[in-house]
């Protein structure tokens, strides 16, 4: 029988395809960050016979081939238009607005919502003090009516007027609603391809506030606009359609004699926008040098000789330039990073007002309001109870923060000089991981928990390592290189905290005890 | 490995290809070995040995009956001793755990014996069955006698059907191990069969699963029927789609393997149904099972009893579970209600009214294959049969999905195949396949590359 040419072509193009890809993954330099995705990719893996024979070298290969793999963001680009052109877009996270806009998909209501709601309102009390609150719609909500497709409903005003209906007396709530449901197109007060406000957005929303508490603004008028082209946010990553543009991110210069300092560091920037950042994956890092614990701005020139605490997400990141108009000293904290009480912080500095400040997004998901009236530990915050084997599989876990956070929600999380130490509790013990400041894991173990805060606070300096094996026979005892082989043991108590027992020559030297 | 994964098509697939073909005939079944041991080592490299050790036991096992036959002396024993010793390692690595937890249920005494760990081999049920196929068939002077044993584990470990089939009996390729043609036609047409396959799985398969994953956290009962039907149009893809490229891949290396699914959903009986659905297994209890035990060739009853046999045999087969078991029962009792009078009457119904009582009852069948958990079953039938709404979001779930609903089960049926033998051989027809072949592939690497696109979303706050 005589071979038809197309059976020719058939083998030689799936042959050459085969091999054009596999030497090109071989061929081409590897690159160590994704850009659209803002992640490390995977690192050539390492062999080992214990890899080997555990069938891990097999998997760590095919993530490796998976992230190398030659034309990678064009396939991925081709699969999302394949999903978006058989319409299963509503079940995706991000959907498509007419002009090219990439929304979130609708919020729902949840319980961590309710639980935050709660913690304002404990707040409030605590400090004695009115605390506002001002909730910020979401970019899917404001062109609600122009998804391509299907959409689930976008319920941005109920879910914020249950919000505030559940705000405590002390708790003055801020409409922000209507005041960017009335703008003419609502649409630019967001960014097209990522979550966050436009720097008109934040200006609105500036005005707005100022109007309702009678303080004077800085005119539209009277800033300089300096303009980026090809801004790519978050959504543009996380849609994966290549063929929508980037967009201009604009910096809107007030006053020029805005200071900006970071955490509790000294140095003082003469500047709000980090323009060094521009050059980075994240553009939108330009305001505010990105995420900071804390950041402290102050204005000799503003009007307003008052302090105002913003207690805020990354919305402010923009804003608070323009807060700074207004106010002497603007001081934002970030739950995520700030690891002491914002009560006790508020009670130490004087505060004139204090306003938590939030995209609705992210106030019905963060699990760090605990830290805003007291430091709270693993018992507060953990919501569900694992088993040994859960626990096991936790501490086991390969991957990022975020990819265990997606598996695990994470409920427990402590930022300790850079990095995290995220907890899962159990009936009697409790998963402890550590990550660095990247999200990638560094260590992962499982503690039991048989002894109580008391049991081990009759401990003194000086006591004999016995008695500590005595009080608690499951401790962990090890030996820290980094600390000139010093021994400690490590207890994980049953009430939530991690007592740290130091060792010189067989007896305490040292107690810590925190919050796990 | 799996064949829809970047390590596969992109390192395996093309270093096989190159060594098989560069290599002179006599080393290329040592070269298939050799890569397929590599392939199922990937994962699970420990159970290499568990794979040697089977090939060596059913190698000597072949030998020794086939002196024995060939000196006019009984091997039947010996043939026990094989099928069993078969089916202790299968029992071991599959049914262990799965028994004593049963019998600590019911013996108070086994209360203190520890529950064995023993995770699947993969692709054990398969291989183990080839094996003891090859005994069987020599010893039924079906096939000769593999002297090679480098040969004879190329059989057994062949990579493309290495994993989840088809069971390849070995009376069906005997010939093929040693003299095979490969050539430009064969291969062609392989290719066109593993990109269907692999289409199958990768664009039809994981996106009807992630519907019926989708729905199964939904209420009301359209979620409840359209998730089963999903899972249905899943698990077809799925298994027919690894057929396929596992039949396509064997084209590559020049094997003609036998087919195993033949359009399935379209039967009008269960009977006709399971005459197109997995052949290869069913045949495989055929002929190793049902027809030895008498078939039904000794009466009724005894026909009965044995298609009791067989099919809880064949539930047990797909795992070890009450519900595997009780799923093939179900099987049983349906095709003796059909053997006993049904089939006459469905056959003077019009067809539509067998089409929907067979596809009504094979998504029964699915829902009792996918609840290991007799209670999740029990929940899932009310929300079946209890009028209830579903919300919104489900609604918009479905709707999202209708689309490629509609492709999957146009694509479940013979019309692609219909269509395309209707304009005939012609070259116009030949190039847009071609380039429907093409323009599938870009699709399935696509999909495969963006299940590792992963943005990471911490810093969007």
């Amino acid at each position: 029988m005589k071979v038809k040419i197309s059976e020719w072509i058939t083998t030689f193009a799936f042959c050459a395809f085969l091999a054009v890809m596999s030497v090109l993954f071989i061929l081409l330099p590897k690159q160590e960050m994704s850009e659209t995705e803002k992640r490390n990719l995977e690192k050539a893996p390492e062999f080992s016979w214990e890899n080997l024979s555990s069938g891990k070298l097999g998997a760590d290969i095919e993530s490796y081939m998976a992230d190398h793999i030659p034309g990678r963001d064009f396939f991925v680009g081709v699969h999302s238009y394949t999903e978006l052109l058989t319409g299963r877009q509503v079940t995706k996270d991000i959907y498509l607005a007419q002009g090219d806009r990439l929304v979130e998909r609708p919020l729902r209501w949840n319980e961590q919502t309710e639980k935050n709601i709660k913690a304002v309102s404990d707040l409030a009390t605590t400090l004695g003090q009115p605390v506002e609150l001002m909730i910020v719609p979401s970019a899917g909500w404001a062109v609600r009516d122009s998804i391509t497709g299907l959409s689930d409903e976008y319920l941005d005003e109920q879910l914020i007027e249950k919000l505030y209906g559940l705000a405590g007396e002390g708790v003055t709530t801020r409409d922000l609603v209507s005041v960017f449901g009335a703008y003419e197109n609502p649409e630019q007060l967001y960014y097209r391809t990522d979550h966050h406000w436009t720097s008109l957005g934040a200006y609105t929303a500036y005005k707005a506030y100022m109007e309702m508490l009678g303080q004077p603004y800085t005119a539209r008028e009277d800033f300089t606009v300096q303009t980026v082209q090809d801004f790519k946010g978050t959504t543009h990553s996380r849609a994966a359609l290549w063929l929508i543009d980037g967009e201009p991110l604009e910096m809107w210069t007030g006053s020029e004699s805005v200071t900006v300092r970071f955490g509790k560091s000294e140095e003082v920037h003469n500047k709000v926008f980090f323009e060094n950042r521009l050059q980075e994956l994240d553009k939108y890092t330009v305001f505010l040098d990105g995420n900071h614990d804390l950041v402290t701005l102050e204005n000799p020139d503003a009007p307003v000789d008052e302090t105002l605490l913003v207690i805020r997400d990354s919305y402010s990141n923009c804003l608070g330039p323009f807060l700074a108009q207004t106010y002497k000293k603007v001081v934002l904290v970030d739950l995520r990073y700030f690891s002491d009480a914002v009560a006790d912080y508020c009670k130490l500095n004087r505060v004139d007002r204090v306003v938590v400040l939030y995209s609705l997004s992210n106030f019905m998901t963060d699990t760090n309001f605990g830290r805003l009236y007291a430091t709270q530990n693993i018992q507060n915050l953990a919501t569900k109870l694992y088993n040994a084997e859960e626990l096991e599989e936790i501490s086991n876990f390969e991957g990022t923060y975020y990819a265990l956070s997606g598996k695990y929600p994470i409920q427990c999380s402590k930022t300790l000089g850079g990095s995290y130490r995220v907890s899962y509790l159990g009936e009697d013990r409790v998963a402890v991981l550590w990550f660095n400041s990247e999200g990638e894991k560094l260590s992962g173990k499982v503690y039991v928990t048989t002894c109580t805060l008391d049991d081990l606070s009759q401990l003194q300096i000086g006591d004999s390592m016995e008695k500590v094996k005595q009080i608690h026979p499951d401790a962990c005892f090890s030996i820290n290189m980094k600390d000139n082989g010093r021994i400690r043991s490590e207890h994980y108590t049953s009430d939530g905290f991690l007592v740290t027992i130091y060792y010189d020559q067989n007896t305490i030297a040292e107690i810590t005890t925190e919050l796990l | 490995m799996l064949f829809s994964s970047n390590v596969f098509l992109f390192a395996f697939l093309p270093s096989i290809l190159l060594i098989y073909y560069i290599c002179p005939r006599k080393l290329r079944n040592p070269v298939l070995l050799l890569w397929s041991l590599v392939f199922y080592g990937w994962g699970e490299p420990v159970y290499l040995f568990l794979m040697i050790a089977t090939i060596l036991l059913n190698y000597f096992f072949g030998a020794w009956i086939h002196i024995r036959m060939s000196t006019n002396r009984s091997a039947k024993l010996i043939l026990g001793i094989g099928v069993a010793a078969n089916l202790l390692i299968l029992g071991f690595f599959k049914y262990a755990g799965f028994f004593v937890t049963q019998l600590k249920a019911v013996l108070p005494f086994m209360a203190a014996v520890k529950v064995p760990e023993i995770s699947l081999p993969i692709g054990i049920s398969f291989y183990v069955f080839q094996s003891m196929s090859y005994i069987i068939d020599v010893y039924r002077n079906d096939a000769p006698v593999q002297r090679n044993v480098l040969t004879f584990g190329t059989y057994v470990t062949l990579f493309p059907q290495l994993i989840a089939g088809p069971i390849v009996r070995y009376a069906d390729v005997a010939l093929q191990m040693d003299n095979r043609k490969e050539n430009i036609s064969k291969f062609s047409s392989g290719v066109h069969r593993f990109i269907i396959g692999m289409a199958k799985k990768v664009l039809l398969a994981n996106p009807m699963g992630s519907l019926w994953n989708l729905l199964q956290v939904q209420e009301g009962t359209l979620a409840a029927w359209v998730g089963i039907a999903a899972y249905t149009l899943q698990i077809y893809f799925d298994f027919s789609g690894y057929s396929d490229m596992a039949i396509g891949l064997g084209r590559m290396f020049g094997f003609e393997f036998l087919e195993n699914f033949n359009y399935p959903y379209i039967s009008k009986t269960i009977t006709e149904f399971w005459r197109r659905w997995h052949i290869s297994l069913s045949t495989w209890f055929k002929e190793y099972v049902y027809i030895p035990l008498g078939g039904n060739r000794k009466g009724l009853p005894r026909q009965i009893l044995n298609l009791l046999v067989v099919w809880g045999l064949t539930g047990f087969w797909h795992g070890a579970s009450w519900n595997f078991l009780l799923w093939g029962l179900y099987y049983a009792v349906l095709l003796i209600i059909e053997k006993l009078f049904l089939l006459k009457v469905l056959k003077k119904l019009p067809a539509v009214v067998g089409h929907i009582y067979s596809m009504v009852l094979v998504l029964f069948g699915w829902a009792l294959f996918f609840f290991e958990d007799l209670s999740a079953l029990g929940a899932f039938f009310v929300q079946l049969f209890k009028p209830a709404a579903i919300s919104g979001h489900c609604g918009n779930i479905i709707l999202a999905y209708l689309p490629m609903l509609a492709l999957s089960i146009f694509a479940a049926t013979p019309a692609a195949k219909v269509i395309g033998e209707k304009y005939g051989d012609k070259p116009v027809v030949r190039y847009v396949k071609l380039a429907a072949m093409a323009f599938l592939m870009v699709l399935c690497v696509a999909a495969l590359v963006s299940q590792s696109y992963n943005p990471f979303i911490y810093f969007r706050f």
